[in-house]
């Protein structure tokens, strides 16, 4: 239970459940997208195969309708044509009748009327009547006289024939051998007496083919627009050639029905002659030029040689033009049809639109259906999904529910009832593991009664070596200062176990009232035994070190007094010294112990090197020499051992002497007991983490000042504040002599004086040390008092005495305490020695 | 030392009582700063001083300088012992003793 807070909770029942409705979703997932895929592929099968198919049904259909509108085609240009036909051949009857009539004038000319025709007569304008021209000069009106009056006869066919036909005919005349013409029409205002027709061709053709004939189309004289002139010989009586009889007849009107053929938009029809020349059609050039089939402009040009081929067919001159052509047998001429290609594929185009909008009606049914059945998938699908969320749910809580009731069991086993037993419900994986569960909670009740034991006898040793610890801390002087009321030194002193119980020790006493002793010691071992044996090398080294005697003795008996009880073949490493207090000097004794480090006020801490003698215990006779070193007031002894320079850190380096003596004289200002802890911070921050081996104890004295031995000499700092004590002090002593009032008071002011001056000057801005010493002469009989100080060279008698006769606005008042004291003493003697400002006053008494 | 101060409109009287030397100069020369405005007529007893220093002198003569501006300073019951202090150092013609 603990990881639960750590990690998102899942239990089993869920996992499973989870799966099996992931792999059923992905099952599902899965098919569907198959499905819809198949579904989707056969939607565009279908879509593309109707799509062709109505692409073929296009095409198909368009060719039939193709074939269709060309039969159309063909039928409608060859009923025009046969339109045509027939108007010339009607038109080359009548001509033919007249011919054959002319001939019967001339077999029996008796049997007609002669006729008068006249010269042309302008006022017969817009009149039908005949009129006489001649073919030239040279014909005589009489040799023509009868033959006109013959011919003339004619009339009586051609003014039927007119009347019938007036808007296809221009005009009806022939032409004879014999040199006349006679016309028959209405412009009789236009028509010339005299007309050479010898060359025409309407008069050389009929003579030449010897039948009837149809000439080129050309532009009436009369501007009647264009005409063709179809003509026929005639014979006399002895079937001589006499002439021809024509017909002008106007294409216009003969063609009308050509012009009016229409097979829809953009169609049209027109009549090329034998030439290849387009003589009718709806764009004509009114000029009277003929456009050419074979001009490489004409639209038709690519279908020349088709149309101008005597057949009838259909023909594409492009892919947008088709022509269908047939010739007219009777005027050499051919009558084509102009029709644009989308005339004939458009009904092709709509029916494949239809099919097109069929299949897009398909299209759109077909995904109906797809979506339709896309959402019964869907109902289908959740209806699986809600079976599988309901089964796996039902699956799973089988699955788990044997575990939730092993962890209930569990639960009980964890709280403390190890006799609770884990029922065994099947015969699984689950029931190995209640079973193990069981067999662990037996294992465990048994372990814990026999760690009950164990641990009960540990607590017990464990209490018993706090209690010794304790009583080993408190062996060890630890209240500071020890000695409140000494002025003299100043000490402290530090012990940091490495386990419950150190072998270290220190200890400091008075020997005497004058002399200090510090020990700073190791026993060898750790634990109990180090800690009993550290007690008796204490015990000993205190109770042998007795006023006066030689440290190497002490050490010596003690030595042999340990070697005695050691079985164990424990032995101590140890320090001693013992100061005097009043010369400074500092006897030692060294018995395998750390150099001790020393400090010369105004310069550094730095090892002592002393050698030292054997260890304690060690061996018995051993003998050992005392040393000693003088210390001046402000010299300090700092002393150790070997848990502070063997302080390890986490790389396995040694704190060491470097470091040791550096951190000493980062801090050689401060006082004993700021120097130790400071020391001691030094020692954690490079040790960091790392585990503590060994004891660690330091132990700084200070030697503050010298104590007073004689009892005529005061030595204390020069401040202002210490003023009245030299006072007290001197007044003592004079008071003893039985001095003068005034005297005394005479010297309690330059006490005031003198003790002031050196208070402000002497080591200004810091203080130091001052000694006042009281003698006494006897003859006579007289009080010296000097006043030492080691600051600066000073002579204060060297100053000139102050005027005393100014006015209090010029006074200064500088120099007059001196000048006082010269004045009221009987002696001043000032020297300067030894580093000393010495200064004597004396005073009889 | 001890102060006995006596104030009566502008004149001040005040009796000292034991040394007046380094130690306890600053005291007389702090309650003379305190007490000397607006002062014409000043009197320092010494029935009671046993001594006295170059310190005190130095304060009596700032007092003797400020009273010549603003009126005058007069010291009365002066023992042997301060009056030869006096007589050697000058200051017997600088001050007025009665």
């Amino acid at each position: 239970m603990a990881g639960s807070g750590k990690l998102k909770r899942r239990p089993i029942r869920r996992q499973v459940q989870r799966m099996v409705l992931l792999l059923c979703v992905a099952a599902l997932v899965l098919t569907g997208v198959l499905w819809v895929g198949s579904l989707l592929t056969l939607r565009d099968t279908v879509l593309r195969d109707s799509q062709d198919l109505g692409r073929d049904a296009a095409t198909a259909s368009g060719m039939a309708l193709m074939d269709q509108m060309e039969n159309n085609l063909l039928q409608g240009v060859q009923s025009e044509a046969a339109v045509v036909d027939g108007k010339l051949a009607r038109f080359a009857g009548y001509v033919q009748d007249f011919a054959f009539y002319a001939h019967r004038l001339y077999e029996e000319p008796a049997a007609y009327v002669p006729k008068e025709v006249l010269p042309p007569n302008a006022e017969n304008k817009y009149q039908y009547v005949l009129q006489l021209a001649l073919r030239d000069e040279n014909v005589e009106q009489d040799d023509i006289q009868e033959e006109v009056g013959l011919l003339a006869n004619l009339v009586h066919m051609w003014q039927p024939v007119m009347t019938n036909n007036a808007g296809n005919i221009a005009s009806i005349y022939l032409c004879t051998e014999s040199g006349f013409m006679i016309n028959y029409d209405e412009r009789s205002d236009l028509t010339d007496e005299l007309f050479d027709y010898s060359d025409r061709m309407w008069y050389v053709g009929a003579r030449d083919a010897d039948g009837v004939i149809f000439t080129e189309p050309y532009l009436d004289t009369f501007g009647r627009g264009l005409i063709i002139t179809c003509a026929a010989p005639f014979y006399d009586r002895q079937n001589r050639f006499a002439g021809s009889v024509c017909m002008d007849l106007m294409v216009e009107d003969l063609c009308s029905t050509v012009l009016d053929i229409d097979f829809g938009e953009g169609t049209y029809a027109f009549l090329v002659d034998g030439n290849g020349d387009i003589i009718i059609s709806p764009n004509m050039r009114d000029d009277g030029v003929f456009e050419s089939l074979y001009s490489p402009t004409c639209l038709a040009f690519p279908a020349a040689g088709s149309i101008m081929s005597g057949q009838t067919g259909v023909i594409a001159a492009s892919a947008e033009i088709y022509y269908a052509y047939t010739p007219i047998g009777m005027a050499n001429w051919i009558l084509a049809i102009h029709m644009p290609a989308d005339m004939v594929t458009a009904p092709a185009e709509g029916i494949r639109e239809d099919i097109t909008e069929t299949t897009d009606a398909t299209a759109l049914a077909m995904d109906e259906s797809i979506l339709r059945a896309g959402f019964i998938s869907l109902a289908v699908f959740v209806a699986i999904v809600g079976a599988v969320i309901l089964f796996s749910g039902g699956f799973s809580r089988r699955l788990t529910g044997p575990l939730l009731a092993l962890r209930e069991d569990v639960q009980h086993i964890s709280q403390g009832d190890l006799a609770h037993q884990a029922a065994v419900h099947q015969n699984d994986e689950i029931g190995d593991l209640a079973v193990a569960f069981n067999t662990m909670a037996g294992s465990l009740d048994q372990y814990i009664h026999d760690l009950t034991a164990v641990t009960a006898e540990k607590e017990r040793i464990g209490a018993e070596l706090d209690i010794a610890t304790h009583i080993q801390a408190s062996m060890l002087p630890c209240i500071f200062p020890p000695f409140p009321d000494r002025q003299e030194f100043d000490i402290f002193a530090s012990m940091d176990p490495a386990k419950e119980v150190g072998g270290d020790f220190y200890d400091f006493f008075m020997v005497d009232d004058t002399h200090l002793a510090v020990v700073v010691a190791d026993v060898s071992g750790k634990g109990v035994p180090a800690a009993l044996f550290m007690v008796i090398g204490k015990t000993l080294i205190k109770d042998h070190t007795t006023p006066g005697r030689d440290l190497g003795e002490v050490f010596t008996q003690v030595n042999d007094l340990l070697c005695e009880g050691n079985g164990e073949g424990l032995f101590i490493t140890a320090f001693e010294g013992v100061l005097d207090l009043e010369t400074g000097e500092l006897r030692f004794v060294n018995a395998g112990h750390e150099m001790p480090f020393i400090y010369k006020k105004g310069e550094r801490f730095a090892p002592h090197k002393i050698r030292p003698g054997f260890v304690l215990a060690g061996m018995e006779g051993m003998r050992y020499k005392m040393g000693s070193v003088t210390l001046a007031p402000g010299d300090k002894l700092f002393q150790y051992t070997d848990g502070v320079t063997e302080a390890t850190n986490s790389e396995n380096e040694l704190y060491g002497m470097e470091r040791l003596e550096a951190v000493l004289n980062r801090n050689a200002d401060a006082a004993p007991d700021a120097l130790l802890p400071a020391v001691k911070a030094d020692i954690d921050a490079f040790v960091g983490q790392a585990p503590q081996f060994d004891d660690i104890t330091m132990l700084c004295l200070e030697f503050k000042k010298m104590m007073r031995s004689d009892p005529n000499e005061l030595t204390l700092e020069a401040t202002l504040e210490n003023i009245p004590a030299v006072t007290a002090f001197v007044d003592e002593r004079l008071e003893a002599l039985d001095c003068p009032m005034k005297a005394q008071t005479q010297i309690d002011i330059a006490i005031d004086e003198l003790f002031s001056n050196i208070a402000r000057y002497a080591y200004d801005p810091a203080t130091g040390p001052a000694t006042v010493r009281v003698d006494v002469d006897n003859d006579p009989m007289a009080v010296r008092i000097t006043f030492i100080d080691q600051g600066r060279p000073y002579d204060p008698l060297a100053q000139t005495d102050p005027d005393v006769s100014l006015s209090a606005e010029e006074r200064q008042i500088g120099g007059l305490g001196i000048f006082m004291v010269k004045k009221s003493m009987d002696d001043v003697k000032y020297e300067y020695k030894d580093g000393q400002n010495i200064l004597t006053i004396r005073k009889n008494i | 030392m001890t102060i006995t101060k006596t104030q009566d409109g502008t004149h001040l009287d005040l009796a000292l009582a034991g040394r007046l030397d380094t130690t306890t100069a600053p005291q007389l020369e702090a309650e003379l700063k305190q007490s000397v405005g607006g002062v014409t007529e000043l009197t320092m007893d010494f029935a009671g001083l046993e001594y006295l220093s170059s310190a005190g002198l130095r304060v009596l003569l700032s007092a003797q300088k400020v009273m010549n501006k603003q009126g005058s300073m007069v010291i009365r019951n002066v023992n042997e012992t301060i009056m030869e202090i006096f007589e050697v150092t000058g200051f017997a013609d600088i001050l007025t003793i009665e």
